[in-house]
């Protein structure tokens, strides 16, 4: 039987209900699985190119138009100030820490002001159990959610509530404008808990319309462009360099050939 | 988060509930309700009895030589009571705090924040004006501003055709000047001089200096100047506590300086925080009152990030005020009170969940040990800045804290896009092939990868300052990535920039 002097104990120091946040975009909450809750650890995983980053611009812009603050651990230094100029009323803050080994102190720190409603922690190789298990709690008791951002080949968070995986494929482009870059990508991300996926979509990612302005080309390129075509996959016959083991030599493709020729007659 | 508040206000509202035993054309006659008792003097009547010259505090007798066919009505304060209580409990359904005006009948404040999300704030007076017409108040009138004085102007300033007023904070300043001082609580003595001056609206009044008004008048001219400049720091009883949360502490001999009050202030707010916790309640705002010599008071209002439980949190907030932004005395102070404005219902490690969240002590604070631990700044935001380069429209600039612009949030759903990751140091990159210009292979991280080359975006310009010329490609790799490529052709070099991500 509980005195009851400490049920008003745990009443007064229960965990705080945790908050439903939600992009503006309607796949990516889709993909969300409708929303992710504050105070909760989550996982954000995929290669290189893989769209983890664009899928993450969608639900940061979308919490930072409903007037929440986020702030984002950049430990490579490596996110372009261009893409992330955006007026908002929530404030966007790019924290770059010399070293990998200060990312939880800063984390910490950021999460204890309680001022931020979602702290992204990109590119941390991997974390000791106790420092994790340590962010989660403050998380939890901060309503802060944590995002840690990285690649699939690095070891996975234990103490993650919920992961997600990307995985993405150059589309060929149909534009003739596009010819000169891809600007879409598709990409399919899924919601896991341990081996099982609970939500899966899939989304395209492209270029803003003034990037695309960029690649119209020049007037003196339009013989060039008209020779152009669609490029073709590669073909998967490379064999190993004799020199070393980890060097792929490519055999002369007919891929590879036709894209040297376009950069000869580019150049 | 802004206070919204409306003010509901049923015109006659004495008159209405006593004459509806009458048939409808009585109604229409003029009418007054007098005392119970054997005085019998006029207490309330109709707008008719008024136009006939009756005025409040007339005896029945006065009244009725004035108006031989007046109809008298007894004051029936069950009656008026009971009626009140059924039109709060119907508010009630339409706003959380329903709370009638001190010394009036049929005036109530209703708490109208966060209305704009549930349907607006139009709707929001429908739902109560629907609501009362159900009752029987067929003529109830609505004001809805920042304060509970705005609201109750903007509720006065209705009518019959257009019964309610919404005023945002911005429009609240061009409302109040125009308005004529008939509008402002001021005694008939205040105002008969002030019309003397020529000061007959509040725009006129606006233009005096409070050390003018609070020299001629005292602490009430002081008052009036507060009320012009639509600072009110009455707010509505959310806890529904009669109780009020507010320590004071007068002080030995007056003082001019602020700062020498930070020991009796932490005083203050440790009693304060006592209170709360007693009560278990949590301040989300804060008066800090001081009362002058000259018998006028200044209230500044303390809005914490989060609601407030403890002393010690009370203190800081108080004491950062104190130390930043001091306000303006005209006088010495002789006592400090301090008062929990807006109280809650306390919680563990509460926040504000409806509004962004930003503790500006604790960041500062945050932000005093990172520069002590790294001797750095480490914290950036976007600061944009003219170039005909993609990646450098915008540049990460050291965080300023007190600088912050207030940005309307575009209502557009963002769209899902490719977003570029940089290299700080842009390194060179070994590629392969049958010419330099032209490879068939890079290579990353010690391993030759073969790539459909996309592009080239040719850039150049700034020869005015930093001379460009150089192709970016994009090069897809077997595995899907896509590389942000550089060639300068001048020095036939290749560099990686970065990826896409």
């Amino acid at each position: 039987m509980i005195s009851e002097k400490i049920r008003k104990k745990l009443y007064t120091t229960r965990p705080m209900d945790p908050r439903v946040h939600r992009s503006m975009s309607p796949i990516v909450d889709q993909l969300l699985g409708h929303s992710i809750t504050s105070g909760a650890m989550i996982e954000w995983t995929g290669n290189r190119s893989s769209g983890k980053t664009g899928v993450l611009w969608v639900l940061v812009e979308g919490l930072r138009a409903s007037g929440l603050n986020i702030a984002w651990i950049d430990t490579k230094s490596t996110l372009c100030a261009s893409d992330w100029d955006t007026q908002h009323r929530g404030r966007f803050w790019l924290i770059r820490p010399p070293k990998q080994r200060d990312v939880p102190f800063c984390a910490e720190l950021l999460m204890r002001t309680n001022s931020f409603s979602l702290l992204v922690i990109d590119g941390v190789h991997s974390l000791p159990m106790t420092r994790t298990q340590r962010l989660k709690r403050i998380a939890r008791q901060t309503n802060t959610t944590a995002i840690f951002v990285h690649s699939t080949g690095v070891k996975s968070l234990a103490d993650a509530q919920c992961r997600f995986r990307f995985q993405a494929f150059v589309k060929a482009p149909l534009d003739a404008l596009e010819q000169r870059g891809p600007c879409t990508w598709s990409i399919i991300g899924r919601r896991t808990q341990t081996a099982t996926a609970l939500h899966s979509a899939k989304l395209t990612l492209s270029d803003q319309h003034t990037d695309r302005l960029s690649l119209i080309p020049l007037a003196n390129d339009r013989l060039s462009r008209e020779k152009q075509t669609a490029p073709k996959p590669l073909k998967e016959d490379a064999k190993q360099s004799p020199t070393t083991g980890s060097v792929i030599e490519l055999k002369t493709s007919a891929s590879a050939s036709n894209a040297a020729k376009t950069k000869r007659q580019l150049s | 988060m802004t206070w919204r508040v409306a003010c509901a206000l049923v015109p006659d509202f004495v008159v209405n509930i006593l004459s509806r035993q009458l048939p409808l054309n009585q109604r229409q006659m003029p009418l007054v309700i007098v005392e119970a008792d054997h005085h019998r003097r006029v207490k309330d009547m109709n707008q008719a009895a008024f136009n006939e010259g009756i005025r409040h505090g007339y005896s029945s007798s006065r009244a009725r030589a004035l108006c031989p066919e007046l109809i008298c009505l007894a004051w029936q304060s069950e009656t008026i009571s009971h009626e009140s209580e059924r039109l709060v409990e119907a508010l009630s359904l339409v706003s959380p705090i329903v709370q009638p005006l001190p010394d009036t009948y049929g005036r109530y404040w209703l708490d109208a924040r966060g209305m704009s999300l549930l349907g607006g704030e139009t709707a929001f007076v429908s739902r109560t004006i629907k609501t009362a017409r159900q009752l029987g108040f067929e003529n109830l009138r609505i004001g809805l501003a920042d304060t509970l004085q705005m609201a109750e102007l903007c509720a006065l300033k209705t009518s019959v055709d257009h019964p309610f007023r919404i005023i945002s904070t911005d429009e609240s300043d061009m409302f109040m000047e125009q308005l004529p001082l008939d509008y402002m609580p001021i005694d008939e003595a205040m105002r008969e001089i002030l019309n003397a001056l020529g000061i007959k609206h509040v725009h006129d009044l606006k233009r005096l200096p409070k050390c003018a008004l609070t020299s001629r008048f005292g602490h009430r001219g002081a008052r009036v100047w507060d009320d012009a400049h639509n600072l009110d720091p009455r707010r509505l009883n959310q806890t529904n506590e009669s109780i009020n949360l507010q320590v004071s502490m007068v002080l030995e001999t007056p003082v001019s300086e602020l700062g020498s009050l930070i020991f009796g202030v932490n005083q203050l707010a440790d009693d304060l925080g006592k209170k709360l916790s007693e009560r278990n309640l949590a301040a989300h705002c804060i008066g800090l009152t001081f009362l002058l010599e000259d018998r006028s008071e200044s209230t500044t209002l303390l809005h914490p990030s989060r609601p407030l439980q403890t002393g010690t949190r009370l203190f800081e907030l108080v004491r950062d005020r104190l130390e930043r932004q001091q306000p303006e005395l005209n006088s010495n102070v002789i006592e400090v009170r301090l008062t929990a404005l807006e109280t809650g219902h306390r919680d563990a490690q509460q926040i504000q969940m409806g509004t962004s969240r930003w503790d500006q002590s604790a960041v500062e604070k945050a932000m005093d040990r990172l520069s002590g631990r790294f001797d750095e700044s480490i914290i950036y935001e976007t600061q944009s800045q003219l170039s005909s380069r993609p990646e450098q429209k915008a540049r990460w600039v050291p965080v300023d804290l007190h600088r912050r612009d207030n940005f309307p949030s575009p209502q557009v759903r963002p769209r899902a896009r490719v977003i570029r990751r940089q290299i700080q140091k842009p390194a060179e990159l070994r590629v392969k092939g049958q010419s330099l210009s032209a490879p068939d292979a890079i290579e990353i991280n010690g391993r030759w990868h073969p790539f459909n080359a996309y592009g080239p975006e040719r850039l150049s310009g700034d020869w005015w300052q930093s001379e460009y010329a150089y192709e970016d490609y994009r090069l897809v790799t077997q595995e899907h990535e896509v590389f942000w490529v550089r060639y300068q052709p001048a020095d036939s070099k290749w560099t990686i920039q970065g990826w896409f991500d």
